[in-house]
């Protein structure tokens, strides 16, 4: 007596039928990307956003990107009021970079990270960047015409920074970790606009340091990779070392296989200090003065002189940072919570402004050569 | 155990005779209107019970011969052959043409009839055997031929010592020519005519004597069948090309030489008030499960109904769930799969005029299964099986999984592969639901327009299915490229396992409208109502599902598996008989394992 | 034919079991609001699971094959009538939190505009489905989605094994022992006082407690194992911002650019789960109901009872907001009188009947 009756609860559903989620891909433009900048004359956001929008009929329909802008009250309010100018609803799922205009983002990132996380659509895994001009729309605007996304090419330009370690990979729930955390030091990617070959093009250069929800400051390319080396997020890429003096001379490539970072509280008497192991692990990519180091005892020297070499540069970006902006954007005071969460507690609430500056650091950094290539001897 | 099982048939106190008791010469053993107020008339041919008639002979031959005459009225296959019996007087032989073997009927009972008459009156010897019965056995030839020669010898050598006269038997001389003349291998006596005409029907001869109320059975079925060959739906790579045809018989004969045991047995039914078709219950007796088998016949014996064609007729007529688009019967058109399921343990019921055998208990994994992996390696074997499975999944879950995709869930999509979807929905008339019901409408149609197609049109189906609605609508933005791939993808993999069409067709039409309405939730909840569909089943009792996501060992060798054969040592669980289980003791296989 | 007694297989029983007790944690992850130290709390957890499951096993076999019900029936005549309106209140009230978050979290992930009566409709029927049909398809049933479940389980944890940063883990019980306590006490699971009307189909009464604890171990392992995940890859203190954390992380795991955006296998998950949870809610308060007027056979009432559950989802709470609040502070303590102290009572008044009848049947009797 089954079957009359699940025939009779079908012709119920399909009474109440209801398209209510259906949406067909057509029916939406797909979001590749926004920028949001905050007008402060009108008092209001201003949303930028590159759309993918179809060109062309019959069988040639072609995917171009297109940018629309709106403003509005609230971010949401922004982002729903491009649909007027759309005429179609805006799917958000597919976008990759969100960026904020620097005069936003040093008021607050917050209305956007908010919106971001708690709407369904934007996903967790998006990156968010601050721009380096006065605002995002500069970014989408000066665009030169081409297929391609430029959000998606913003993006793509970040995720490959595991070849190139010029600019950190953050994507929304670690910023919004890093926020959250005690020190409230976090750190985006920074997008810049760079001219090249006569027009203008977008790039992703160096960090953005942020304190709490502002933007502080931002970090140039050599000084993001000292801070990716600290924080043990590089995974490869190249390292420039600097053996002499002089133009053209002693400039040698270290294509880095390996690295890790470990920070460790060391207390002696009454004064903390930390030390910062890093090991690397690399091979000799290029080199400019090609007889010089193929012994192994010249080796060995090689690796001193580059271990050095990087160590000078660790501990001078440490240094800047506790002076310039008195942030610990490395996680010190992380490892201090993990490992004396007792400790932290008394010194929690004015880390960044006095504890972290006092701070000593010593570094310990270690370059062991894998392989000099193919070469065995030079030219 | 079989509370699941519901009835629609009403149930009549209708109980069809065995075989075995009709063979006796007592067909029918009463039909619905035993005793019904139709006695004896000449009209008795009951055309509303399928019985023809009731009474007994008289002792006259020529209103025996009106009576049938009467019966079979405008029935003009009805040959009636009066012979003249020398000493005894006129006689009749009743048959219907075409349905006897004319050999038998010249050769074994004409002639030797004919002959009878020349036998001298002796004085009887001994009470033993009919000689002629022994000649047969020393023959050792109980064919045609040989009995042409006792005929033969009867006719020049004149009767053979011991043979006894019609004035031994009390019971008559019908009796006698039953015993010492007729050279047919089944012969019987009766004057009951609803008998004497079931006997006709069937294609046996009735022999009726001048002054005699008694008329002889003699078996003289002889038809033209369908040769033995390889079932056109089931075919096989490597192993036995036998299938059935349509003469029960023969089927029984292709089962026999495979197992050969006295423990195989085969019971007799007739079902079917009209058709009276004889059934037959093949079981091992040690092996099956008396349960199963008092389940069956009692099953069997409930059906009433006028005719069974097929052997489908009875699957839907005995499930245990009759709503079920699932098969709770296993089918198939292959004496070697038969055996194999009757050594597990199964019951096979075979059907007069139906080379589909049918067997119990089936279960789901059995869709699986196909007698090839059996007969080649069993990593191919298992390969096979895992695709079958993958393609069943594909063809119930595709459509709807895509329609979810790309109408509800855009975030599962990879950017670009929604990019290129975005661009070919540019501008098309109809949503993706409606374009997807509409191909696999017409991808249905082309099928079973397919099935049934002379080979020589076969041709133009195709290019116009291939070309026309494929490339044709594409190009005419009447459908998306990416719908039509996905619709044809639903209809291969749906071939890749025939007997589970039409299951597949209905859940993939479900899952694909639970999609429009909650995505891939509407999806899961489809699968989950499936899933707990499939579990409730039973096939005779045992669990539909039983031996899929087994953890036992044992249990996964034949299942999404096909393990070698050392490792099936038992037979499926709970369908052989209790503690029948072991199939191969220890120590038995190749590897001694 | 008269409906035999529907026998459970271990297996199944276990499935259930685990399915039951993962029910709503595996997405909401109950506890959470202890931080670091949930992680600690399930083990604890587990051991106070343990215990009660010694409790429920003993009310279990004291007469083997009664059920918890029967049990006060025998005790206490008329008057347990009254317990199983306290039984039924919980499990209705267990089944309409389940079903709302149910419709809340379909609604809030995927499908904003899709009225939550209509996604509650869907799964209330194949629950009704499922329940008419019986413990013993019930537990087929989470006998064959169960693998599913812990396959995709692990196959999803595995996968994010790119994205687990296990030094964001710690610091442990750096507030005391406070938090670790209020950790523990949701991931009590009570509800396994639900399972006294259920594993008395038990084929084997002797292995009931084997079966729970081998279900409260494989329980505390998954979810031990999807807590870390969530954990580590997302940090505490998203984790706790999230209403649905698992959600989220397994949303994050991305290999190859090619095996990306599967948090649906969450949903899969939760909604199996879920659905089970339910569905033994429903089945234990068709049970009380039809015990309370006296009825022969649950079955016939399934779909009323349903259907209560499915108006009370329309206004017990106003939204996920106060859901979320009442199930982390009221809800933990709000259950412990129907689902320790109930069975409590009847287990230590069967004690008594147990010994009695004992002395009595080897008392000789009297002259």
């Amino acid at each position: 007596m089954k079957l009359p009756k699940i025939c009779i609860l079908l012709g119920m559903l399909l009474l109440l039928y209801g398209c209510w989620n259906y949406r067909e891909a057509d029916s939406l433009f797909l979001v590749t990307g926004c920028g949001l900048d905050y007008d402060f004359e009108k008092d209001r956001y201003r949303m930028t956003v590159e759309i993918a929008a179809p060109e062309g009929s019959g069988k040639n329909v072609e995917i171009k990107p297109k940018i629309l802008s709106a403003d509005g009250d609230t971010v949401f309010d922004a982002v729903r009021n491009i649909i007027r100018i759309s005429s179609k609803r805006l799917y958000w799922g597919h976008a990759q970079a969100y960026i904020i205009g620097r005069n936003l983002a040093e008021k607050s990132i917050l209305p956007l990270l908010d919106w971001i996380i708690r709407d369904a659509e934007p996903r967790e895994t998006v990156v968010l960047y601050i721009s380096k001009c006065e605002t995002a729309e500069e970014i989408f605007k000066e665009k030169i015409p081409s297929s391609r996304m430029l959000a998606y090419g913003i993006y793509e330009m970040t995720t490959s920074a595991v070849s190139v370690p010029k600019a950190p990979y953050v994507q929304v729930y670690q910023l919004y970790g890093m926020l959250t955390s005690d020190t409230g030091v976090a750190y985006v990617p920074a997008v810049d606009i760079t001219r090249e070959g006569g027009s203008f093009t977008p790039i992703v250069t160096g960090a953005a340091l942020l304190d709490k929800e502002r933007l502080a400051g931002f970090l140039s390319e050599e000084d993001t990779r000292s801070l990716l080396f600290l924080r043990d997020e590089i995974k490869g890429g190249i390292l420039p070392v600097k053996t002499g003096s002089g133009p053209m001379s002693g400039y040698l490539s270290l294509e880095i296989f390996k690295s890790s970072t470990i920070v460790t509280p060391v207390f002696q008497e009454d004064r903390m200090s930390f030390k910062v192991k890093t090991a690397l692990e690399v091979a000799v990519g290029g080199e400019y003065e090609q007889e010089k180091y193929l012994s192994a005892d010249q080796t060995a020297e090689l690796e001193n002189i580059c271990s050095q070499f990087l160590k000078n540069k660790l501990e001078d970006f440490i240094s800047r940072l506790k002076q310039d902006y008195g942030l610990d954007a490395v996680g010190f005071g992380e490892v201090l919570k993990r490992r004396k969460p007792g400790l932290w507690k008394e010194v929690k609430s004015n880390w960044n402004e006095e504890t972290f500056r006092d701070i000593d650091v010593q570094m310990d950094v270690k370059v062991t050569l894998r392989n000099t290539g193919q070469y065995l001897k030079g030219l | 155990m079989f509370r699941k099982r519901k009835r629609r048939t009403s149930i009549k106190p209708y109980r069809a005779g065995r075989f075995a008791g009709y063979r006796q010469g007592s067909p029918g053993a009463g039909g619905p209107e035993a005793g019904a107020p139709e006695a004896g008339g000449p009209e008795a041919g009951s055309p509303e019970t399928g019985s023809p008639g009731t009474g007994s002979l008289t002792r006259s031959l020529e209103d025996n011969i009106a009576l049938f005459r009467n019966i079979f009225q405008q029935d003009d296959t009805l040959t009636l052959r009066e012979l003249d019996v020398p000493g005894f007087g006129k006689a009749c032989l009743v048959m219907i043409d075409g349905m006897t073997d004319s050999d038998v009927v010249n050769d074994n009972i004409i002639q030797p009839v004919l002959m009878s008459g020349r036998v001298p009156v002796r004085e009887p010897e001994d009470v033993g055997q009919p000689k002629v019965g022994e000649q047969l056995k020393a023959g050792g030839q109980p064919e045609v031929r040989g009995q042409l020669e006792v005929g033969g010898q009867l006719a020049v050598g004149g009767p053979p010592e011991g043979s006894r006269l019609p004035e031994d038997f009390k019971e008559g001389r019908a009796a006698w020519f039953q015993k010492c003349i007729i050279a047919a291998k089944a012969v019987s006596r009766s004057s009951d005519v609803s008998s004497l005409c079931q006997a006709v029907i069937d294609g046996d001869t009735v022999w009726l004597l001048e002054n005699e109320p008694e008329g002889l059975i003699i078996d003289s079925k002889g038809w033209k069948t369908r040769a033995i060959d390889e079932p056109k739906t089931e075919t096989v790579v490597m192993g036995p090309r036998e299938g059935f045809n349509e003469s029960l018989i023969m089927n029984l004969t292709l089962i026999r030489r495979r197992i050969k045991t006295p423990n195989l047995k085969f019971e007799f039914m007739l079902i079917g008030r009209r058709s009276r078709t004889r059934v037959c219950i093949c079981y091992l007796k040690e092996i099956a499960k008396e349960s199963n088998l008092r389940e069956l016949r009692n099953r069997l014996e409930k059906i009433d109904i006028d005719g069974i064609l097929s052997s489908s007729y009875l699957r839907e007529l005995i499930m245990d769930s009759p709503y079920t688009p699932f098969d709770l019967t296993g089918t198939t058109e292959r004496p070697d799969i038969v055996s194999a399921n009757l050594l597990e343990g199964r019951l096979a019921v075979l059907v007069d005029g139906s080379p589909c055998a049918m067997m119990v208990p089936f279960l789901f994994v059995e869709y699986f299964q196909a007698n090839d992996d059996y007969y080649t390696n069993f990593y191919f074997g298992s390969l096979n099986r895992i695709l079958r499975i993958l393609g069943f999944l594909f063809t119930i879950s595709i459509p709807g999984l895509y329609l979810s995709l790309v109408t509800f869930h855009h975030e599962m999509v990879p950017s670009s592969l929604l990019m290129s979807i975005y661009a070919a929905r540019q501008g098309l008339p109809f949503p993706t639901v409606i374009e997807l019901i509409v191909m696999l409408l017409l991808f249905e149609i082309l099928r079973e327009s397919g099935t049934r197609l002379p080979a020589f049109m076969g041709q133009a189906l195709s290019i116009v299915g291939a070309l026309v609605i494929g490339q044709a609508a594409v190009e005419a933005r009447l459908v998306s490229a990416p719908t039509v791939i996905v619709s044809a993808t639903a209809g291969i993999t749906e071939l890749v396992i025939p007997r589970i069409k039409f299951p597949s067709i209905m859940i993939r039409v479900l899952l694909l409208l639970m999609s429009s309405l909650l995505g891939l939730y509407g999806f899961l909840f489809g699968l989950i109502g499936l899933l707990l569909h499939l579990v409730e089943l039973r096939s005779f009792g045992v669990p539909y599902l039983q031996g899929i996501m087994s953890f036992k060992k044992q249990d996964l060798k034949d299942t999404v598996f096909r393990g070698p054969w050392w490792t099936m040592r038992t037979r499926p669980r709970n369908i052989a008989r209790e503690g029948e289980w072991v199939r191969q003791q220890k120590g038995s296989g190749g590897t001694g394992k | 034919m008269p409906r035999q007694k529907e026998i459970l297989s271990n297996w199944s029983g276990i499935s259930l079991l685990g399915m039951f007790m993962m029910g709503t944690s595996i997405i909401t992850m109950a506890g959470k609001d202890a931080g670091m130290d949930v992680l600690l709390a399930l083990p604890m957890a587990a051991v106070a699971n343990i215990l009660l499951a010694f409790m429920y096993t003993r009310i279990l076999t004291l007469y083997p094959g009664k059920s918890m019900m029967d049990l006060q029936e025998m005790i206490f005549g008329k008057l347990s009538k009254l317990f199983y309106l306290l039984t039924v209140w919980i499990a209705l009230h267990v089944a309409t939190m389940t079903l709302i978050l149910f419709g809340e979290f379909i609604q809030v992930v995927s499908l904003p505009e899709t009225p939550r009566y209509f996604i509650c409709g869907f799964i209330a029927a194949l629950a009704i489905w499922l329940v008419k049909d019986g413990l013993e398809v019930m537990g087929r049933w989470a006998g064959f989605a169960f693998p599913v479940f812990l396959l995709i389980i692990t196959g999803v944890s595995l996968l994010s094994i790119e994205d687990i940063r296990l030094d964001t883990l710690g610091p442990f019980l750096s507030k005391g022992l406070h938090p670790l306590l209020t950790g523990t006490f949701p991931l009590i699971a009570l509800g396994l006082a639900f399972f006294t009307e259920v594993f008395n189909h038990l084929g084997n009464s002797r292995k009931t407690f084997r079966v729970f604890l081998f279900g409260i171990l494989l329980t505390t392992f998954s979810l031990f194992f999807v807590y870390l995940r969530n954990i580590s890859v997302l940090g505490m203190s998203f984790t706790q911002s999230l209403y649905f954390p698992s959600y989220a992380a397994v949303g994050i795991i991305n290999i190859g650019n090619f095996l990306q955006r599967i948090e649906v296998a969450v949903s899969v998950n939760f909604i199996l789960v879920g659905f089970i949870r339910l569905s033994i809610c429903l089945y234990v308060a068709s049970k009380g109901i039809s015990r309370l007027f006296g009825f022969q056979d649950h079955r016939a009432i399934t779909a009323p009872v349903a259907f209560l559950v499915m108006a009370f989802t329309l206004f017990a709470f106003r939204n996920i907001v106060e859901l979320s609040e009442w199930v982390n502070s009221t809800y933990p303590y709000y259950r412990v009188p129907f689902l320790f102290f109930l069975p409590l009572v009847t287990w230590v008044a069967g004690e008594i009947k147990a010994r009695k009848d004992r002395r009595k049947a080897t008392l000789p009797p009297a002259l």
